[in-house]
């Protein structure tokens, strides 16, 4: 189950917040004392992090599907993305020569979807919640994720002030829609950052000797996959050899984008299937991004996952009941 | 003690039967008041005439009759008062009949009869007897000016009135697309459908039968009343704990600077003023 979009924070009685941990979404699967953790991708994600191994003994049940995400924190305390970015770019990229540093992994539990062959979609977010809480027995490396009451607003502003990615807001009574992207979960972004479909790359140029000069980055809207920007740094020069590497495999004669974009490069167009992680300032209102930067490989995330949200939708209010 | 709706006396040949009716159902829907999505306060309904431009109070309201587009006649309390009704408060048998011969569709609301005093021995005698012949009494009712056919038949320990649509009330099925009688139907698939139906068959247990919607329903807003109190996780010590109390340090501190902010303005404005 996906957030969609809220252009601001809002306080409510009838939602509780969270914190928008920008690491890495993954469903936990536990039978005994076996684990899987699966990306959103649906990739397996269990032999990138050994550290979580230990998940299923910290479960006071014989087995369970829990939905959380796997957080890399930083000395400072604070979640940071880049500390997972090479064990996930080693899915499709040879591992760098040095070691990345060490990064403190912890697997925040959010929800609780299926306990011991029960389902519990149909039960709500509050109840989900004290289930989580009683069936999972804390430690550093595996957590029930911590939240606020009522006061989204004053939530936004300290995490902006930690410089953090942003909150979620879900409302208490919610239902999990499995794979739905649902208003129920409200995502409130502080910084812009999207994941972004590579559907090609300019040659030549440059003032070293650049495998690439830019990533040409696509999103879908409306089902067709749309140019959205160029992004021509952020990787280091190991990364950029071999992304050179993996899309050389990977040409196509034709442009995957529905309009081609208006650059006066030589380009070289790729299948549309990797997905890369992109901070940028803002949108432009021609529906491009601008000053981008590379932020990682993000091989746990399927391109059809990658949708344009020109601005985000008009404020939906906290919902109210029926009418009856 | 319920409160009677009606008095009157049930009556056939000589008899007369002092009696109070008791309206026998109610419905457990669950009712909500509107309110205004601003401040909860319960909305008033008001009457508004268009052409007048002018909201229009109970005592200025008449009842008119449309006997053609946009054309009505106009009746007062006068008119009203002129159509006969036959002799109030008397429930008159007028015959009896086998029960299973009256087809439920003509049951509309349904009422219990209890007695008074005086009418308690004939009263037993007509259950009793209804009971033993096995039969139900045709009758006629006036119910808030309008005279109702009904049946009378024992009920529990008392008597039910069951008060019924007129027959020209009831609609007919001519005008709905239902497959005939000549519908080819083969014995095989009658024997499964027929063995279908003896499978899922007993006997009827009202009891078992719950309004799922209704429990569910009140379930929820049983909940949202009790301000829902969501149980907070156990922390553990580490960066995450130490990040999230930090965050909640700034809760708290920001709500303290807007409260102390709310002290402060009054004061300068007051001084400004």
């Amino acid at each position: 189950m996906l957030p969609t979009l809220a252009p601001e924070p809002f306080d409510s009685p009838d939602h509780l917040f969270e914190l928008k941990w920008g690491g890495v979404r993954a469903l936990a699967y536990v039978q005994r004392t076996h684990l899987r953790l699966q990306a959103r991708n649906l990739r397996d994600l269990s032999p990138l992090y050994p550290e979580l191994a230990g998940l299923p003994h910290q479960l006071r049940a014989r087995s369970a599907l829990l939905d959380g995400e796997i957080v890399a924190l930083g000395p400072e305390g604070h979640p940071d993305f880049s500390l997972q970015r090479s064990r996930l770019a080693s899915c499709l990229l040879k591992p760098p020569a040095k070691r990345p540093a060490a990064a403190e992994i912890s697997y925040q539990a959010f929800d609780v979807l299926f306990l011991d062959g029960r389902s519990l979609l149909n039960r709500p977010l509050a109840e989900r919640k004290s289930i989580l809480r009683d069936v999972l027995e804390p430690s550093q490396a595996a957590q029930v994720c911590d939240f606020i009451e009522d006061e989204g607003i004053a939530f936004f502003e300290a995490a902006v002030e930690h410089k953090l990615e942003g909150i979620v807001a879900k409302e208490k009574g919610s239902l999990y829609f499995p794979a739905r992207r649902s208003p129920a979960w409200l995502e409130v972004r502080a910084l812009q950052g999207g994941e972004f479909v590579i559907g090609g790359y300019t040659f030549g140029g440059g003032r070293r000797r650049d495998p690439f000069q830019g990533l040409l980055l696509g999103a879908y809207r409306g089902g067709r996959l749309r140019y959205v920007g160029q992004v021509s740094g952020g990787y280091s020069d190991e990364e950029a050899a071999g992304l050179a590497g993996l899309l050389s495999k990977m040409h196509v004669a034709r442009c995957p984008f529905v309009e081609p974009p208006a650059i006066q490069r030589f380009i070289f167009w790729v299948k549309p299937q990797v997905v890369c992680q992109v901070r940028f300032s803002h949108w432009s209102p021609q529906g491009r991004l601008r000053f981008p930067v590379f932020a990682g490989l993000r091989t746990d995330v399927s391109p059809q996952d990658c949708f344009a949200e020109q601005a985000p939708p008009p404020p939906p209010r906290p919902r109210r009941g029926p009418l009856s | 003690m319920p409160r009677s709706i009606w008095k009157g006396a049930v009556s056939f040949g000589m008899v007369s039967i002092p009696i109070k009716l008791y309206t026998a159902t109610e419905s457990k829907d669950v009712s909500f008041h509107l309110l205004h999505s601003k401040c909860h306060t319960r909305i008033k309904q008001q009457r508004y005439c268009p052409a007048c431009d002018e909201v229009v109070e109970w005592n200025d309201v008449v009842r008119g009759y449309e006997y053609g587009p946009d054309q009505h006649v106009v009746m007062d309390d006068g008119d009203f008062e002129k159509v006969p009704v036959p002799s109030a408060r008397v429930v008159e048998i007028v015959q009896f009949v086998d029960l299973d011969k009256v087809d439920p569709i003509h049951y509309d609301r349904s009422y219990y009869l209890e007695p008074d005093q005086a009418g308690a021995k004939p009263f037993a005698l007509l259950r009793e007897t209804l009971r033993r012949t096995g039969r139900v009494a045709v009758a006629k009712v006036s119910l808030r000016q309008k005279e109702q056919l009904s049946i009378l038949r024992p009920y529990a320990d008392t008597l039910a009135l069951e008060t019924m649509y007129y027959p020209d009330e009831i609609r007919s099925t001519a005008e709905l697309a239902i497959p005939g009688d000549e519908t080819p139907l083969s014995d095989r698939e009658l024997d499964m459908a027929r063995s279908l139906v003896d499978m899922l068959s007993g006997e009827f247990d009202p009891s078992q039968y719950q309004d799922e919607y209704r429990l569910a329903l009140l379930d929820i807003i049983e909940k949202k009343a009790a301000g829902q109190e969501v149980a907070r996780p156990q922390p553990v010590a580490g960066k995450v704990t130490d990040l999230m109390e930090a965050l909640r340090a700034s809760i708290d501190a920001a709500k303290k600077e807007r409260a102390a902010e709310r002290a402060r303005r009054p004061a300068s404005r007051r001084a400004a003023g």
